[in-house]
C-alpha cells in the first residue's frame, strides 16, 4: 500500500468515526425535546380533578416549559428589578415573579385586584370625594417566597423606590408622576449621599402604610388612569431587607436567584446571553401554586432560528417568522398549534410635524390616504398583521376607527390632498430612514411605490435604530417607522403620547396642538366614564384632521406552542397587554 | 529571542492604547447614544440624570480621561444596558464560549484544510484532488451563516440529532459545538486546503525533493519530513491571522446559534451604543490579534531554522 493510500485511508477512517459517533450520540439530550403524540392545541379549557390539578396534567417532573418568549423577540432582559424594568421582554418576566396591586381582566380588560383586596372606588370609600386620596386594602395572607408576610410597608417601599433615579433611571418613573411629591423627587440630586432618604421624604405624606395591610396614596389631580399605573411592575412591592442584602446585583444576572419574590414563580438561575429559568414559588399564596415546576426563557433573537429550535424539539414555544406564516398556517397539524392574537398595539410611521413637508397637515393626510394597508398586511407581513387606519387599537376605551376614515386608503382623496398641500405640484422628496432588517426594508419599498402614485418620492436610507432615533431627534430624517403597544388598557396610555409634554419622550413626531393638550389632560381628570368617552371622541376628531402619524397595521403576535402546552389564556384581547402574559395557569399535559 | 519576545510584548501596549483612542473617537462620532428618547419610558430628566451619572454629558476628551483612568486600574466600566453589571463581569462570564469556539474552529480548519491540501497535492488529478478542490471552492464561496442555516435545517430540523441553538459548559457535551465549528471554520478550512495544496506542489517540484527520491528515501519520509514541513511555512503564516479572525469573527455565528459569547455581546453593544462594552470587547479582540501574530512570528523560528530573531 502506498503512503498516499494510507493517508487517504487514515482520513477516511477518522471522518467515518466522527460520523458514526455523531449518529450514535444523536438524539435525546435536549431538555425540551418532548415528542408530541396528542393534544388539542393550546388554549384548551383546563379540566380539573378534585385535587385541584388538571386531569390531563403530566407528572411534576415533566412540568418544565422552555420558551423563547417570541412575543417579545427573544431578547435578554437588561434587568428584572421591577422598579428598573422598561421593555416588554423584561416586564413579561417580572409579571411572573412579582404581583402588582391590580391587573386587568383578560376577558374584559377591566381593572381587577391582584395583591389588593378590591379596586378602590368612591363608592367603597377607596377614593376620596375629591379624587385625590386613594386607600388600598391588601388581600390577607400573602407571602414572600421566603415565607414571610407581604406588608403595606413593602408596597410603600417599592413604589417610592420607583422614583429613585439610580434604580429606575431608564424605567417607568414617568408613569407615576401623578403622585404628590413626584415633582420634588425628580429635582433631587441623584449623586447626593442622602438621596435615598431625600426621595423617601418627598413622599412621607403621599405614599404611606397606614397599617400592615393598608396603603394610602395621595395624587396631585384626579386621574382616571392612575390606578392602571398600579398594574405595572414599577409599583410592585419588593422586600427592603432583600434588596439591601443583594445590593447592586438586585435584578441582575448575578443576583437574580437571590431575589425574594411574591409572584407565582421565583428565579432559579440567569445565565447571561443564554437563558433565565424561573422555578415554582412554593410559598405563593394568591391562588394555587403554579402547575409548572420550571420555565426557561431562552434568548434567541433570530426568529427563524428560534423556529428551527422549536422544530428540533429544543423549545416548546416560538414566534412564527412572517415569511413562514403561509407555510405553517397551510399545514393543518401546525395550524392547530398556532396562536395569532391581536394586541393593544398599532404600527405607524411617526412623521416630524415640525419640518417640511410633514408640517403641512394636508401632506400628511395625502400620504396616509396613499398608504394601501391591505397590501402591506398581505405582502409585507404575510397576514401576520391586520390593516388598520386608526392610531388606537379597537379595544382601547372609546377608540373610534370611524373617526379615522380620513386616513383610509383612497388614491382620489390622496391626490386631492396633495394638490391642496402643494398646488404648484413641486412636491419635496421625503426620507424613509429605516433599520437594516428585511421586513422593514420590504415595508419601505412598498411604501415608496405606493406614495409614488401621488407624486411623493421617498428616498430610503438604511441605518441602525440608534442613528435613526438621533436623526429623528435632530429633525434630520422626518420619519420613523414605529408604533405603540399599550402598557395597560386605559386610553390615557395611548393618547397622552401625542401631547406637547411628551416631546423629547415618546412623542417622536414633535406633534403639538394646545387644544389637544387641554383635552388630553381633561379626559384623564374626568372620572365619569360617559363624560370621559365624549372627551376622548373630541380628542380623536382633532387627530383625524391633523394627523400626528400614519397608522398602517394592528400588531399581532403569532406564536406556536407544542400541543402538550395547556392552560394558556385566551381572551378578546388575547394577552394584548403584555402584563397578562403569565404562566401561572399553564401546564404540560400528558403526552 | 527572549529580548525580541519582550520587545514585541511591550509594543502591544502602545498598539492597544492607539486602539482605545481610535475606537473611543469613532464610537462617539457615530450618531445616537445609550439613552435615547422614545426607547424607554424614562423622562428627559431621568435620561439627563443618567448621562450625568456616566459622564456622557461631558466633552469626549474628558470622557476618554475617565475611561483611561478606570482602565489603568483594571476597571472596564459599567455596562450601560444593565446599568449595574460591570463590563469586567460580562467578559468574565462570556469569554469562554468565544475562545473555545475560536480554538476548536482553528483546530478543525487546520486539520481538515491541511489534510485535504496534502491529500490533494500528493494525489494530483485524482478523485481526492477534485473532491478537495471542490470542497475548497464551495467552502470559499459559501458564507458561514448560509452554511449554518443549511446545517441546522439538515441536522436539527430534519434529523433532530444536533441542537439548533445553545452552548454547553460541559466539556463532554460536544453536540452544541459541532455545527457552529463547521459553519465558522469551513471557509478557513477551504482556504488552508488551497494554500496547502499550492505550497505542497511548489515544494514537490524543488530539486532537493528530486534528490531525496534519487537517494532512495521512502515516500513517507519525503512527504512528512521534506515536503510537508517546508510547505507549512506559508500555511502557518496564514493560520495565525486566521486563528485570530476565527476568535474575533465569530459574532455572526454566536448570534445565529445563540451562543453566549463576547461576539454576541459585541454586536448588541454596538447596536445599543453601550460604550464601555464596545471598548472592552474591541480591546480584547485587539489583544487576541496581537498575541496571535506574535505567536506566529515566534513559530517561524521553530519551523524554519533559517529564521533567527535577535
Amino acid at each position: 500500500m502506498s503512503i498516499r493510500s494510507r493517508w487517504f485511508l487514515l482520513f477516511a477512517g477518522v471522518m467515518s468515526l466522527v460520523l458514526v459517533a455523531a449518529a450514535a450520540c444523536g438524539g435525546g439530550k435536549s431538555s425540551a425535546d418532548k415528542t408530541a403524540t396528542a393534544g388539542a392545541g393550546t388554549g384548551a379549557k383546563t379540566a380539573t380533578t378534585t385535587g385541584g390539578l388538571p386531569a390531563d396534567m403530566a407528572p411534576d417532573d415533566q412540568q418544565v416549559l422552555v420558551v423563547n418568549d417570541g412575543t417579545t423577540g427573544g431578547a435578554e432582559p437588561n434587568t428584572i428589578d421591577p422598579q428598573a424594568t422598561s421593555y416588554t421582554y423584561e416586564v413579561s418576566i417580572d409579571t411572573n415573579i412579582f404581583d402588582t396591586l391590580f391587573t386587568q381582566d383578560p376577558k374584559t380588560s377591566v381593572l381587577v385586584p391582584m395583591a389588593a383586596a378590591e379596586v378602590p372606588t368612591t363608592a367603597n370609600g377607596g377614593i376620596s370625594s375629591d379624587g385625590l386620596t386613594i386607600t388600598i386594602k391588601l388581600a390577607p395572607g400573602r407571602k414572600w417566597s421566603d415565607g414571610t408576610p407581604v406588608t403595606a410597608q413593602d408596597w410603600v417601599y417599592g413604589i417610592i423606590r420607583g422614583f429613585n433615579l439610580n434604580v429606575s433611571g431608564s424605567g417607568y418613573g414617568g408613569f407615576i408622576t401623578g403622585i404628590k411629591g413626584a415633582a420634588e423627587a425628580g429635582k433631587l440630586d441623584a449623586k447626593s449621599p442622602t438621596y435615598v432618604a431625600d426621595v423617601a421624604a418627598a413622599f412621607k405624606d403621599s405614599v404611606v402604610a397606614v397599617d400592615a395591610s393598608t396603603i394610602k396614596i395621595v395624587i396631585t389631580a384626579p386621574s382616571a388612569s392612575f390606578l392602571s399605573n398600579l398594574t405595572l411592575p414599577i409599583t410592585s412591592a419588593v422586600k427592603q431587607a432583600n434588596v439591601e442584602a443583594v445590593g447592586a446585583d438586585f435584578g441582575l444576572a448575578a443576583g437574580a436567584s437571590k431575589m425574594v419574590t411574591n409572584g407565582p414563580f421565583t428565579v432559579k438561575e440567569w445565565v447571561p446571553k443564554d437563558h433565565l429559568t424561573l422555578a415554582r414559588n412554593v410559598n405563593f399564596t394568591r391562588g394555587h401554586k403554579a402547575y409548572l415546576k420550571e420555565i426557561t426563557y431562552k434568548f434567541i433573537e433570530d426568529q427563524n432560528q428560534a423556529y428551527n429550535a422549536y422544530q428540533s424539539g429544543q423549545l416548546d414555544e416560538a414566534a412564527i417568522p412572517p415569511v413562514l406564516f403561509a407555510q405553517v398556517s397551510g399545514d393543518a397539524s401546525l395550524k392547530a398549534l398556532l396562536r395569532q392574537e391581536e394586541v393593544f398595539g398599532v404600527d405607524w410611521i411617526s412623521v416630524d410635524r415640525t419640518i417640511d413637508p410633514w408640517k403641512n397637515k394636508d401632506f400628511v393626510l395625502a400620504v396616509a390616504q396613499a398608504t394601501d394597508r391591505d397590501t402591506i398586511a398581505k405582502d409585507v407581513y404575510f397576514n401576520t398583521r391586520k390593516a388598520w387606519n386608526a392610531p388606537c387599537a379597537a379595544a382601547v376605551l372609546a377608540c373610534s376607527p370611524e373617526t379615522f376614515k380620513t386616513y383610509a386608503f383612497d388614491l382620489t382623496a390622496a391626490k386631492a390632498s396633495i394638490a391642496k398641500a402643494y398646488p404648484n405640484g413641486s412636491i419635496p422628496h421625503v426620507t424613509l430612514e429605516i433599520p437594516n432588517d428585511p421586513v422593514t426594508k420590504a415595508l419601505a419599498t412598498t411604501l415608496q411605490s405606493q406614495w409614488d402614485k401621488i407624486g411623493v418620492t421617498a428616498d430610503i436610507v438604511t441605518t441602525d435604530q440608534k442613528t435613526l432615533r438621533a436623526d429623528m431627534k435632530g429633525h434630520k430624517s422626518g420619519t420613523q417607522i414605529t408604533g405603540w403597544t399599550m402598557d395597560f388598557a386605559d386610553a390615557t396610555d395611548l393618547w397622552s403620547i401625542f401631547t406637547t409634554a411628551q416631546i423629547g419622550g415618546n412623542n417622536l413626531g414633535f406633534y403639538s396642538n394646545p387644544d389637544y393638550d387641554k383635552l388630553s389632560d381633561k379626559q384623564d381628570a374626568t372620572l365619569d366614564t360617559a363624560a370621559r368617552k365624549t372627551l376622548l371622541g373630541q380628542l380623536q376628531t382633532i387627530l383625524a384632521g391633523d394627523p400626528p402619524n400614519i397608522p398602517f397595521t394592528v400588531r399581532e403576535r403569532v406564536q406556536i406552542f407544542k400541543p402538550y402546552v395547556k392552560g394558556l389564556s385566551s381572551s378578546p384581547f388575547n394577552w394584548s397587554v403584555y402584563s397578562d402574559q403569565t404562566f401561572s395557569e399553564v401546564y404540560i399535559a400528558k403526552h | 529571542m527572549t529580548g525580541y519576545f519582550i520587545r514585541r510584548l511591550l509594543w502591544i501596549v502602545p498598539v492597544l492604547w492607539s486602539i482605545t483612542l481610535i475606537t473611543f473617537l469613532l464610537m462617539h462620532a457615530v450618531k445616537g447614544g445609550p439613552f435615547e428618547a422614545g426607547e424607554t419610558k424614562a423622562s428627559s430628566t431621568a435620561r439627563q440624570a443618567l448621562k450625568e451619572k456616566y459622564h456622557l454629558d461631558e466633552p469626549v476628551v474628558v470622557q476618554y480621561g475617565y475611561y483611561m483612568k478606570g482602565l489603568l486600574q483594571g476597571d472596564l466600566g459599567p455596562d450601560l444596558a444593565t446599568q449595574g453589571q460591570s463590563v469586567n463581569h460580562i467578559l468574565a462570564k462570556n469569554w469562554r464560549p468565544t475562545v473555545t469556539l475560536g480554538i476548536l474552529t482553528t483546530i478543525y480548519a487546520s486539520v481538515l484544510g491541511i489534510s485535504l491540501g496534502v491529500l490533494s497535492a500528493t494525489r494530483r488529478n485524482s478523485f481526492i484532488d477534485y473532491l478537495s478542490v471542490g470542497f475548497a471552492t464551495i467552502g470559499a464561496s459559501t458564507p458561514n451563516f448560509v452554511l449554518g442555516i443549511m446545517l441546522v435545517l439538515l441536522f436539527s430540523v430534519k434529523f433532530k440529532f444536533l441542537p439548533a441553538i445553545g452552548w454547553s459548559e460541559d466539556w463532554m457535551d460536544w453536540r452544541p459545538v459541532v455545527m457552529p465549528v463547521i459553519a465558522l471554520g469551513s471557509l478557513s478550512a477551504a482556504f488552508i486546503a488551497r494554500l496547502t495544496r499550492a505550497s505542497m506542489l511548489e515544494v514537490m517540484n524543488q530539486d532537493y525533493i528530486r534528490t531525496a527520491r534519487a537517494k532512495g528515501l521512502d515516500e513517507r519520509s519525503i512527504v512528512t519530513r521534506h515536503i510537508v514541513r517546508n510547505a507549512m511555512i506559508p500555511v502557518l503564516t496564514a493560520i495565525g491571522p486566521l486563528a485570530a479572525a476565527l476568535v474575533t469573527g465569530s459574532f455572526i455565528i454566536e448570534y445565529f446559534f445563540s451562543i453566549p459569547g463576547i461576539g454576541r455581546a459585541y454586536v448588541q453593544a454596538i447596536l445599543g451604543r453601550d460604550y464601555p462594552l464596545i471598548m472592552a470587547t474591541t480591546l480584547v479582540y485587539a489583544l487576541v490579534v496581537a498575541l496571535a501574530n506574535l505567536s506566529v512570528d515566534l513559530l517561524y523560528a521553530v519551523i524554519d531554522p533559517r529564521i533567527k530573531y535577535s
